[in-house]
């Protein structure tokens, strides 16, 4: 018998209807079981995202699957304390067991739950902000930060490579209906850099939230078996490998050579970077006094409307982080007068619009940075205590002390 | 008639191949769902 002959009679001994009934049950089945997946905590003993569980490699944490962790994580009582921002605050170069927001959850005590949701390269509204929001209403006592940099501002539904987190939680109804951000993000989308890609996010984010494939497959990958390829993944017997054995790469920043930490060939894109900060946002007068150059920070007024909806203003914290001395000794004095303004004014900006905000690093060493802006784990053990601080006043500050 | 002809033909059988063939099909088309949907290159961080 031939193929074609073996081929004919396979389709003859299809029974059209109940093939077509296996398709809607087996797809059903897996839609019931994503919306299983989207309840139940995946990350077992979570400390942060790491490379295997971030977009670097294409995972792409669901809003359901933080929640889950905050659910598993927090004991009644608690007051529910969401770390969010960059690379910064998710403690690279900080190993795990050294990890900064360790020593926030220690210096915290029992009364707070302390989970990082940080991600490499995300900004104030991305990752945590969106977790943070979601859960409003299941942990109202919540205090939610992010890191930002003098003048900068965000986009209200998340930088580009974030931003599914946002519009995932947006189709699934758990966000704040806030006319103000509604037209931040209309405004910011009628940009082309912001605008490109959106219909495809649209159309993913609006299936998902009837087909629940995100949390399913994600489950699938995280616990069972990758199915997620590329060339990120470390070895080619490997590829199966279901992501949750990998473990976080995170190096220790203090046991590497001071000289790949501070790379001399890097020294002046580091002090372009570093100036960067303040460069734009000050202009001598006619006595050699620093003034703010108005457009620029008109511009970050802009860039921080609706950012978060009012309610959710006040329990936000934003930390402006300082960059390094081994590259602020290297600023001229006037510089350093004006970098030092830029942060202070940034703090009382935020402030001024609403937000709790304080700077770190004034008063850091080299050794607690692992390079121009990361921490090594001795930086993180510093900044844990000041926003530990910063932290008890604001749970006064908003009544979450009286109702425990 | 040869015996694997036979063998497909009786009902039972005939539904049961429908319906596995069936599932697949539809496991499928639910992880197509997920992989299309994803942005074609990952986030490449270098530093910020």
């Amino acid at each position: 018998m031939t193929a074609v002959e073996i081929f004919r009679q396979l389709r003859s001994a299809f029974a059209p209807k109940t093939l077509i009934c296996g398709v809607l049950i087996g797809f059903g089945a897996l839609c019931l079981l994503g919306r299983q997946a989207a309840r139940e905590n995946l990350h077992k003993h979570f400390i942060r995202f790491t490379q295997w569980t971030g977009p670097e490699t294409k995972y792409y944490p669901t809003v359901n699957e933080m929640m889950a962790i905050v659910r598993a994580k927090i004991k009644p009582g608690q007051i529910l304390v969401v770390v969010g921002g960059n690379s910064v605050l998710r403690g690279v170069g900080q190993p795990p067991e050294r990890v900064w927001t360790k020593y926030l959850q220690e210096n915290l005590g029992d009364g707070y739950c302390v989970v990082n949701f940080a991600f490499n390269g995300s900004g104030v509204t991305d990752g945590g902000a969106v977790a943070a929001e979601a859960l409003r209403r299941e942990f109202p006592r919540q205090i939610y930060m992010a890191n930002a940099a003098p003048t900068q501002g965000s986009v209200p539904d998340g930088s580009v490579v974030y931003r599914f987190m946002f519009w995932d939680a947006y189709h699934k109804g758990l966000l704040v209906d806030d006319p103000a951000r509604n037209a931040a993000i209309h405004e910011s989308h009628k940009l082309p850099y912001y605008a490109e890609g959106m219909n495809e996010l649209h159309a993913r984010e609006w299936l998902d939230h009837w087909f629940y494939f995100q949390d399913f497959w994600n489950d699938i990958t995280l616990v069972k078996f990758n199915t997620v390829w590329g060339f990120y993944v470390p070895g080619l017997t490997k590829f199966l490998q279901p992501r949750k054995r990998l473990p976080d790469p995170e190096p220790d920043f203090l046991a590497m050579p001071m000289s790949s930490r501070y790379v001399e060939a890097n020294l002046e894109a580091e002090m372009l970077n570093v100036r960067g900060c303040s460069v734009y946002a000050y202009n001598k007068d006619a006595e050699g006094k620093w003034q703010p150059y108005t457009p620029v920070w008109d511009q970050f007024f802009a860039a921080t409307k609706g950012l978060f909806p009012p309610e959710l203003k006040q329990r936000t914290l934003i930390l402006m982080s300082r960059n390094s001395p081994y590259y602020i000794r290297r600023l001229a004095p006037d510089e350093q007068e004006r970098n030092d303004l830029a942060y202070l004014d940034a703090v009382k900006n935020w402030q001024k619009i609403g937000y709790a905000s304080m700077d770190y690093g004034s008063d850091f060493t080299i050794d607690d940075y692992g390079d121009r802006t990361h921490l090594t784990w001795h930086g993180g053990v510093k900044l844990a205590k000041l926003v530990s601080v910063k932290v008890g006043a604001m749970s006064q500050e908003l009544g979450y002390l009286d109702k425990r | 008639m040869n015996p694997l002809e036979t063998f497909l033909k009786s009902a039972p059988v005939k539904h049961a191949f429908s319906l596995l063939v069936g599932l697949a099909v539809g496991v499928l088309f639910h992880y197509l769902l997920f992989r299309l949907t994803l942005p074609v290159q990952p986030f490449i961080y270098v530093a910020f």
